[in-house]
């Protein structure tokens, strides 16, 4: 039975990380997207490197698209990073160009593991995998994403449901539970210091 | 393997050849102080036997801060005994790990899934890898090391067809362990862990006599670094850069302002460290980095190009899913050999405060290549068009190199390998003045000796820092340095202008206003691909200098010192 309690306490630290990381530090709605004009350090950067070539190469590499595709690109690989959901975007929150903050604690990681380790083995949990991939191609287009990006929480939160499940079967879980129930008191108390 | 796929593989060699051979002299353009210091070591040691401090054959390479491990630069020894001291001889040994890294890369694969299509695959993906051709094309230790362990797990597996393969698996181990830091903990590693795996197949009679010749092989390789290990200069590398050494850098969270029961409880150095790990741990698996960001160092990536192609991200998804998947038994080695792979290669690299570091982590490189080949080779069970659009994807891939690797890194990264100061070594060389270089940012000593081919025995003669005894042991360093007529050192400047003699020095170190009040002339000014002056060299004027510190003396205030003598 405490077995049962340690392991829906972790399940529910796991539910309202993020939900509290966003009443602790409450987002600003920003409805702008990648298509905002050429800023002056991004047509400096452009010129000076079609000015290093005069090959016909670069035209292909390098033409009118190449901001805005940057932007994009960077927004997708921002929502794809494993850092941003586990920690806060460490080790280099310092160039992230976006507003990060604290998701998940980082030992439920270790759940997310699991569950690729599930889905990959049964093809009906593609649809959750088709659902985030959906929602961060269309994320992608916006110029701050933060706050927007809550509706991964959905489908990710339950991909960690899937793993902290699967932990369940294993004999003395409740040793490992009850570690990470320690350690993600931690984690969310440390964003309210 | 048929005619077919012998061309194939001859063809992803001359493309590895071209792309790490290709304008290897001049790009990188610059020649970074690293690179100098071991090669004028091996050129040192060619000639006197001895390193530039004056030990006879090292077993660790003083350097500045730091000690290098040894193999590199032995192994240049007899590269300069053909080719001659000079930047391309320097890199090619790194250029050549690189042919080797595609060539048992692909013999690996090939042996552990006996899937031809698939490791013809991943040399290709090897070949142009921006993240390998990157190492390559500098004289990096990594690379070496890398080619060494590639070959240590071919012969691991070539044990079982005969068991002699595991003399030559002792000799690889250590030489890849001696060869750079990482490999320090990964060989042992992968070598001890593939053992236990194999324990029945190693350990019987018929393997004793062998086992015994390749572990007394393999230590006698080890042995004498082994036993350098406690100290500083062994332990100088870990000190200077591991999260979990203090005095460096607080653990990523750590609040200073905490006390009581909160500073027990969330600057706990266990969990903090422990998180740290862990972050910098997951982001070599982030696409953010391998497709991203990469490394930040600018000497340890390409500007605008990522270790990864963005094309292969998708694959790569497939790879990861094959590896958690069952399959088929046939696969198991190469899949243990996999997952082996990338968990033991980021175990140094995530215990260094660097956020993805490409130099410490390379190992990682071939997993993944793997991995994304696995990806490519489903897609093309299920899609017979697979080879059309690879095609494609690879010449797309070979012009979207070209650039940041042959155009952008020599433009905007040019600083960072000190581009210049090869120029300084030819505008100075015929002067019969003494000479000042100011190293107050750098060690540009190593550059003027590796440019200048300084005689080996003198500059040992000149330059004591310090005994054999203490080698690895007294830390201290003698920042002056005599390099015949060249003094590098800081130029001290209420000394150095009242003597005739030419000082040499970067942008902020030798400024026009300087030029104007000391009575200087400019002999030569060095500029980067912008135009920008990054080295000056002038001349001093000690007479008019005194002269003009009279007239300012009495009163006859002057803003700009007239220079009258030749």
């Amino acid at each position: 039975m405490w077995n049962k309690v340690l392991w829906l306490i972790l399940v529910t630290g796991i539910i309202i990380s993020w939900p509290l990381s966003l009443i602790n530090k409450p987002v600003h709605f920003d409805k702008a997207t990648i298509f905002y004009p050429v800023t002056e350090e991004e047509t400096w950067n452009f010129e000076k490197k079609l000015a290093l070539d005069t090959s016909k190469i670069k035209k292909f590499y390098y033409n009118k698209s190449t901001i805005v595709k940057d932007r994009y690109l960077k927004n997708f690989l921002v929502m794809m990073d494993l850092n941003n959901y586990f920690f806060a975007m460490h080790p280099r929150e310092d160039v992230s160009g976006v507003a990060y903050r604290f998701k998940y604690p980082f030992e439920a990681i270790l759940f997310l593991i699991i569950a690729i380790k599930i889905t990959c083995k049964n093809k009906k949990y593609i649809k959750v995998w088709l659902i985030i991939l959906a929602e961060i191609l269309i994320l992608s287009f916006l110029k701050q994403v933060d706050g927007w990006d809550f509706i991964l929480f959905f489908p990710i939160t339950y991909l960690l449901y899937l793993g902290a499940k699967d932990l369940l079967k294993y004999k003395y879980n409740w040793i490992l539970n009850l570690g990470l129930v320690l350690l993600m008191a931690i984690e969310i108390g440390r964003m309210f210091l | 393997m048929n005619k077919k796929q012998w061309m194939g593989l001859i063809l992803i060699l001359i493309l590895g050849i071209f792309l790490r051979f290709w304008n290897l002299g001049e790009t990188p353009k610059g020649f970074f102080c690293d690179e100098a210091s071991l090669g004028y070591d091996a050129y040192s040691i060619l000639f006197t036997g001895k390193d530039q401090f004056g030990k006879t054959l090292p077993i660790l390479f003083r350097s500045f801060v730091d000690f290098k491990p040894p193999i590199y630069t032995f192994f240049l020894i007899p590269i300069y005994k053909i080719l001659g001291m000079s930047v391309w001889s320097t890199r090619f040994l790194s250029a050549m790990a690189g042919i080797v890294t595609i060539w048992f890369g692909f013999w690996i694969v090939k042996n552990l899934s006996k899937n031809i299509r698939l490791a013809l695959i991943t040399a290709l993906l090897l070949a142009i890898s921006p993240w390998q051709i990157m190492v390559s094309r500098t004289s990096y230790e990594t690379n070496l090391a890398l080619a060494f362990l590639m070959i240590m797990i071919w012969s691991f597996y070539k044990f079982k067809e005969n068991n002699k393969w595991l003399i030559l698996t002792a000799i690889m181990a250590g030489l890849s362990f001696l060869t750079y830091h990482s490999e320090r903990v990964i060989t042992p590693l992968v070598l001890l862990i593939l053992f236990i795996k194999n324990w029945k197949e190693i350990f019987n009679k018929k393997n004793t006599k062998v086992l015994i010749v390749s572990f007394l092989l393999g230590l006698v390789l080890i042995l004498p670094t082994v036993k350098l290990m406690t100290t500083p200069g062994f332990m100088s590398r870990l000190n200077s850069l591991s999260i979990f050494s203090d005095g460096v850098k607080k653990p990523w969270g750590f609040n200073e302002n905490l006390t009581g029961w909160k500073n027990i409880v969330f600057n706990n150095r266990l969990i903090l460290q422990t998180r740290e790990f862990g972050s910098l741990y997951v982001s070599y698996f982030s696409p953010r980095y391998l497709f991203g960001l990469g490394d930040p160092g600018p000497r340890s990536s390409y500007p605008d190009l990522a270790p990864f192609l963005f094309w292969q991200l998708p694959f790569l998804v497939g790879g990861w899913c094959w590896l958690f998947k069952k399959t088929d038994k046939k696969e198991n080695d190469l899949k243990f050999l996999v997952i082996l792979m990338i968990l033991v290669s980021l175990i140094p690299a995530s215990i260094t405060r660097d956020p993805f570091s490409s130099i410490r982590a390379l190992p990682l490189v071939w997993p993944l290549i793997i991995l994304i080949s696995i990806g490519i080779e489903n897609f093309w069970k299920q899609f017979k068009f697979t080879p059309i659009i690879l095609f494609g994807l690879i010449v797309w891939s070979l012009g979207r190199l070209y650039l940041p690797i042959f155009k952008f890194n020599d433009y905007f990264r040019g600083y960072a390998w000190e581009e210049g100061v090869e120029k300084i070594t030819e505008k100075i060389k015929n002067q019969t003045l003494p000479i000042v270089v100011d190293n107050s940012r750098g060690e540009i000593y190593s550059q003027i000796l590796f440019f200048t081919k300084a005689d080996p025995k003198k500059y040992q003669e000149e330059n004591f820092e310090v005994d054999e005894k203490n080698y690895y042991v007294d830390m201290n360093r003698n920042k002056i340095k005599q390099i015949d007529n060249i003094s590098v050192r800081p130029i001290v400047w209420n000394e150095d202008i009242y003597k005739d003699q030419i000082l040499v020095g970067d942008a902020l170190s030798i400024n026009q206003e300087q030029i104007d009040e000391h009575c200087l002339t400019v002999l030569f000014e060095i500029k980067d691909s912008e135009g920008k002056i990054i080295f000056r060299g002038i001349k001093t004027h000690s007479q008019d200098k005194r002269k003009f510190d009279i007239e300012n003396k009495i009163g006859k205030l002057k803003n700009k010192c007239v220079v009258t003598e030749p």
